[in-house]
């Protein structure tokens, strides 16, 4: 059949969030739970392949965070074929790795997460987009965005082949090194990176902060969670994106475990609840006591605020005054409201943009041996690194050829998983009594989701590149008694 | 002579999924014209608009999946969205209308025509590098209305 038609929006049925909140029998919330896309079928369509093949098959897993995919890949490579890559190489990653996160914080500030803050959480749900965004800030700013996005792209583009599934990281190294003539355009792109991080967190110290309304939201109760916190560091401590320590705090802020990755299994497990399939990562030396807060519990966050909380400080002088401030607006570490995170989240674009100045100006960037090839037989390789929306780690085994015999990847949202259940179920509870659904309740969830920026369009994608929620609340016999979605 | 721009959009390990990349693979392969770049990715909105700048028409080629249709039908869709309004709030990613609309307010100047073909499809969650046969079966017929399209 051939037909042809006009319309709008367009519609699809996949890539929704599904959201299953079931009640008890007095009708009030028994449990939520959000469905994180299955990985194991690309765990499962791994094994047989190439090692070498996986940066550029993992990095189609997300539409959205193929750089970082592809990179952790390629991070794995090294360590499954023992090699380190010379460092230009590394350097070059951390280049394109940083432009990226840069770009993809911005991104997310002023056109996803920006709705909800800009526009503001109480206005008409018509304007709560990106276009309200732009009416609220200007379409010079609009355009200012859009610039800078497309200048960090085209470094991406240049050193990686392709801007958005990259090519570059091979094992022991990356493809091409830094050529001279692009040092001045990348250079100046990256010190336009610090002002516009400099300017967004003024937009966000203006619009945000002198607001009491939205305050008083961010420092409220509604997505509070005090939990234990993941992220990478340095040997100082401070926020890394590429490598480091994988270094956990508990909920008072105190360091509990500092690991590197090849020992990730030994403080990370899987829980396991009898009314879904999904599992939880948590703290194995801590244990899994279902979705709650504390000490004694095993849930853990990630992404910027799990990253703030995790290390001492940033690793960039403006990004460090800014850490600093944050942590005495927001009543001292650890943060716990999940709200601050589109704070944290700039503090980081400010980081990586300030990296990027530093990288671009090294003179070692531009060595031409960005390739270490004394590979080893291959076995087992594990890799990590910093998602812009959390940690995520990539485990390979292979047999003596190199062909992968087991893959298993733990992304950044299903790290969040059991928080991001926590805060649904904070928010429902407040709305849903005795069988009774408020309307509020998608608005709420919605807020929850954008903070943590799930990634649960992973793996296919869809034609209008929406991520819609849905959310059916079953009754205590497992019927569905309302359902709703926000198209 | 116009420049037009064709677009396969998909990720190539999800059957179905897929669909708008092997039709580009044809094309590729047939289509020999300066004024005529093709390329296939998977691609948010807002990467989309920097790639339709400077094209004065644009066919992408997608999957689909709509409520009644059946695997293969194909339809023609012209997009006519800057003057509809839709509410539009998303987690991550920015759909590919508002991108039009965003470009649009930005004053770029935007291509004057752009159609998407899209395939309905059946499977786009396992994993495999092959469509199914209906799918793929719509494939050549997909591939002879662009190249009738293209020489009007």
């Amino acid at each position: 059949m051939y037909k042809e038609i006009t319309i709008d929006p367009i519609t699809r049925l996949e890539g929704h969030g599904k959201i299953d909140i079931f009640l008890d029998e007095k009708g009030d919330v028994a449990h939520a739970c959000l469905q994180i896309p299955e990985l194991r079928g690309y765990e499962r369509f791994a094994v047989g392949r190439l090692a070498e093949e996986m940066p550029r098959i993992t990095e189609t897993i997300c539409g959205v965070c193929p750089t970082t995919h592809h990179t952790c890949s390629g991070k794995a490579l090294d360590d499954l074929y023992g090699v380190e890559p010379p460092p230009a190489a590394r350097k070059i990653r951390e280049f394109v790795y940083n432009t990226f996160m840069f770009e993809d914080h911005n991104l997310h500030f002023y056109f996803l997460g920006g709705p909800d803050f800009i526009v503001g959480p109480a206005a008409p749900k018509a304007e709560r987009n990106v276009l309200g965004v732009i009416g609220k800030v200007g379409v010079d700013i609009g355009k200012k965005v859009i610039d800078i996005r497309k200048r960090a792209r085209n470094i991406i583009q240049t050193m990686g082949g392709r801007v958005v599934h990259p090519v570059h990281c091979l094992p022991g190294g990356v493809s091409k090194p830094m050529a001279q003539e692009n040092l001045e355009e990348f250079k100046k792109t990256a010190e336009d990176s610090v002002e516009f991080a400099q300017f967004s967190l003024q937009a966000f110290n203006d619009i945000v902060l002198k607001n009491k309304a939205y305050v008083d939201l961010i420092v409220g109760d509604v997505y509070k969670h005090k939990t234990y916190y993941m992220g990478l560091v340095d040997d100082n401590n401070k926020v890394n994106f590429y490598d480091g320590w994988i270094r956990v705090v508990d909920p008072e802020g105190t360091e509990f475990a500092k690991f590197k990755v090849k020992d990730y299994l030994d403080h990370i497990a899987e829980g396991v609840e009898s009314w879904t399939y999904i599992k939880f990562p948590y703290l194995k030396n801590v244990g899994w006591k279902g979705f709650v807060d504390g000490k004694d519990s095993g849930v853990y966050r990630v992404a910027p605020l799990g990253r703030l909380n995790a290390a001492d400080g940033m690793a960039a002088p403006a990004a460090q005054e800014h850490y600093e401030k944050f942590y005495e607006t927001l009543g001292g570490k650890p943060v716990h409201n999940t709200l601050a995170t589109h704070w944290a989240r700039l503090i980081e674009a400010l980081q990586a943009a300030e990296r990027m100045v530093e990288l671009i100006n090294d003179p070692e960037i531009l060595d031409p041996n960005v390739r270490n090839m004394d590979f080893q037989i291959p076995k087992e390789g594990k890799g990590v690194i910093e998602a812009p929306r959390g940690t995520l780690f990539h485990h390979y085994e292979t047999d003596e050829r190199g062909v992968l015999t087991k893959a298993n990847l733990i992304v950044a949202t299903v790290n969040n998983s059991a928080a991001i259940n926590m805060s649904i179920e904070k928010a429902a509870k407040g709305l849903i009594a005795g069988g009774k659904v408020d309307d509020g309740l998608l608005n709420m969830v919605e807020m929850a989701f954008r903070a943590y920026d799930p990634c649960f369009a992973c793996a296919t994608h869809t034609i209008d590149g929406r991520a819609p929620i849905q959310i059916d609340i079953y009754d205590a016999d497992k019927r569905v008694i309302a359902s709703m979605k926000n198209k | 002579m116009q420049n037009i721009l064709i677009y396969g959009v998909g990720n190539p390990y999800r059957c179905d999924d897929a669909v708008g990349l092997r039709v580009v693979h044809y094309l590729k392969d047939t289509i020999k014209n300066s004024h005529i770049t093709i390329k296939s990715g998977s691609i948010d909105g807002l990467t989309m608009l920097d790639e339709i700048l400077g094209y004065d028409r644009v066919i992408f080629i997608d999957s689909i999946k709509t409520e009644n249709g059946s695997p293969g039908d194909i339809y023609k869709i012209k997009l006519d969205p800057l003057e509809n309004t839709s509410s539009l709030s998303v987690s991550h990613g920015i759909d590919f209308v508002t991108a039009l609309r965003l470009g649009k307010q930005f004053g770029y100047t935007m291509p004057k025509s752009i159609e998407i073909y899209a395939i309905e499809i059946e499977d786009n969650t396992s994993f495999g590098e092959e469509c199914t046969e209906k799918v793929k079966a719509s494939i050549p017929e997909v591939v002879d209305k662009i190249m009738e399209d293209i020489s009007k």
